[in-house]
């Protein structure tokens, strides 16, 4: 056996984990998709049926609308805000802990919990932001009675719980920035925005994709914090991909139906993810 | 510039400690809304002085048996990490010292499992468990949790090279 080859078996565990829990229900689903499987039923093979009306539906491309501007959004912000925020953090030198510490607590907040605290503070009337507000002199609107604004506490609330991800690796990846490239570049007069792009940016890259992999596939996928908020209300404005799936195939039985928009969900962001990838790993130098 | 220099410092502490309020203001006022009287609680004027109660918190952990669920979370996250940290980071050191076509191929097939939506192998996850009389149990839980984890940890240890 080869010596790099030995190396895979250092894999082994990790992957007999993934492929032996993870292969069986995604199969069984991509199956299911062509069915007509409703819960308690027998199921009966039909083709593309599910995926053309899924596809068709109005519903689902209100939702499939939400969700893409819900994942550009949210992942741009929390990338940008993100890395500000390392950097800051990486800057000063008293009071690390604590102050990094309370950053990163909205993303130890279990989502649905959090859900409930959005929408006391959004509740019209009683709510706290409609109070912060009117002392401040702004009349707030109805924030969960507006599509528009619903639309916008949900994506406040993803960028809110989700920024800490970003900043807890970034930070953790300026700090394993070798000090002797900072001080090279510092003794050549690399002024701090050319250490940024220069130095910090190239070394960060690995971290920043994974960052945006991982973001987009789960605000795409965003379910427990919306259903909690808004339940994907008021009408159908806020509902995500992952809220029509459930509904679909919890509330209306049609698990085969269902399988489908998971499949249909995979692909959209299995093509997403290969564009983030390919522009990243474009950028690289080395 | 040494002027300079500590303008940008203090303007970073400043921003740093108004988003860290801004981070714990949700768990203050989750806070106090539980030791709040349910009148109190969601009525149009908000005040954050008050005399505080703490019956939620005794019927939560004396009368609702909090202890129990806290137990199983502890339990069921405590296995999650110690199997999935050392699991990730030996594979994730085997694959970058490989570095070869077949071991970014396999990284790339665990993120397409990951971008399956979860809830839907909730049905095939139970018909499992259920056939390997593991229903029901925290065991079946953990290794579900660490399997559909795993993909995430592999990336972000690969990342960290």
């Amino acid at each position: 056996m080869k010596k790099e080859n030995k190396y895979l078996l250092f894999a082994l565990p990790s992957f007999i984990l993934i492929f032996s829990i993870m292969l069986f229900p995604v199969g069984y689903a991509v199956v299911y998709s062509f069915t007509n499987y409703r819960l308690g039923r027998e199921a009966k093979f039909i083709g593309l049926d599910n995926y053309i009306n899924v596809l068709q539906d109005s519903e689902f491309a209100s939702a499939l609308g939400f969700t893409l501007i819900l994942t550009v959004a949210a992942v741009l912000l929390q990338f940008v805000l993100g890395m500000i925020l390392a950097m800051l953090l990486d800057n000063i030198h008293h009071f690390k802990k604590p102050i990094s510490i309370m950053i990163y607590i909205p993303y130890f907040i279990t989502a649905a919990a959090m859900g409930v605290i959005f929408r006391w503070m959004f509740m019209s009337n009683w709510g706290i932001m409609d109070q912060l507000l009117a002392a401040v002199g702004i009349y707030a609107p109805g924030w969960l009675d507006s599509a528009f604004w619903a639309r916008v506490v949900v994506i406040l609330g993803e960028v809110y719980q989700n920024t800490p991800f970003a900043v807890i690796i970034l930070y953790a990846g300026l700090q394993s920035i070798p000090a002797d490239q900072v001080e090279a570049a510092k003794i050549d007069g690399a002024n701090s925005w050319q250490l940024f792009r220069s130095i910090k940016l190239p070394n960060l890259r690995q971290l920043i994709i994974i960052i945006f992999m991982m973001r987009t596939m789960d605000a795409f996928r965003l379910f427990d914090r919306v259903n909690v908020t808004t339940g994907g209300g008021p009408g159908i404005s806020t509902e995500t991909l992952a809220i029509y799936n459930y509904t679909t195939t919890f509330t209306k039985l049609r698990v085969g139906r269902g399988c489908a928009v998971g499949v249909i969900t995979l692909l959209i962001l299995a093509v997403i993810i290969s564009i983030i990838m390919k522009v990243l790993r474009s950028k690289e130098v080395d | 510039m040494r002027t300079k220099r500590r303008i940008i410092i203090a303007a970073s502490y400043i921003v740093l400690i108004l988003v860290a309020l801004i981070s714990i203001f949700p768990i203050v006022y989750a806070v106090v809304i539980a030791t709040k009287q349910p009148v109190d609680a969601f009525s149009t004027s908000f005040t954050w002085i008050y005399k505080p109660i703490f019956d939620n918190f005794k019927t939560l952990w004396i009368e609702r048996g909090f202890t129990k669920y806290l137990c199983n979370t502890l339990i069921i996250t405590g296995c999650c990490v110690l199997i999935s940290v050392p699991t990730a980071t030996l594979g994730a050191y085997g694959l970058i010292r490989n570095g070869g076509k077949f071991a970014t191929r396999m990284l790339n097939s665990t993120l397409l499992l990951r971008m399956f939506p979860q809830m839907l192998l909730a049905i095939p996850y139970f018909i499992i468990a259920t056939n390997l009389g593991l229903a029901d149990t925290k065991f079946i839980l953990v290794i579900i949790v660490v399997a559909s984890n795993q993909p995430f940890a592999l990336w972000l240890m690969r990342g960290f090279r």
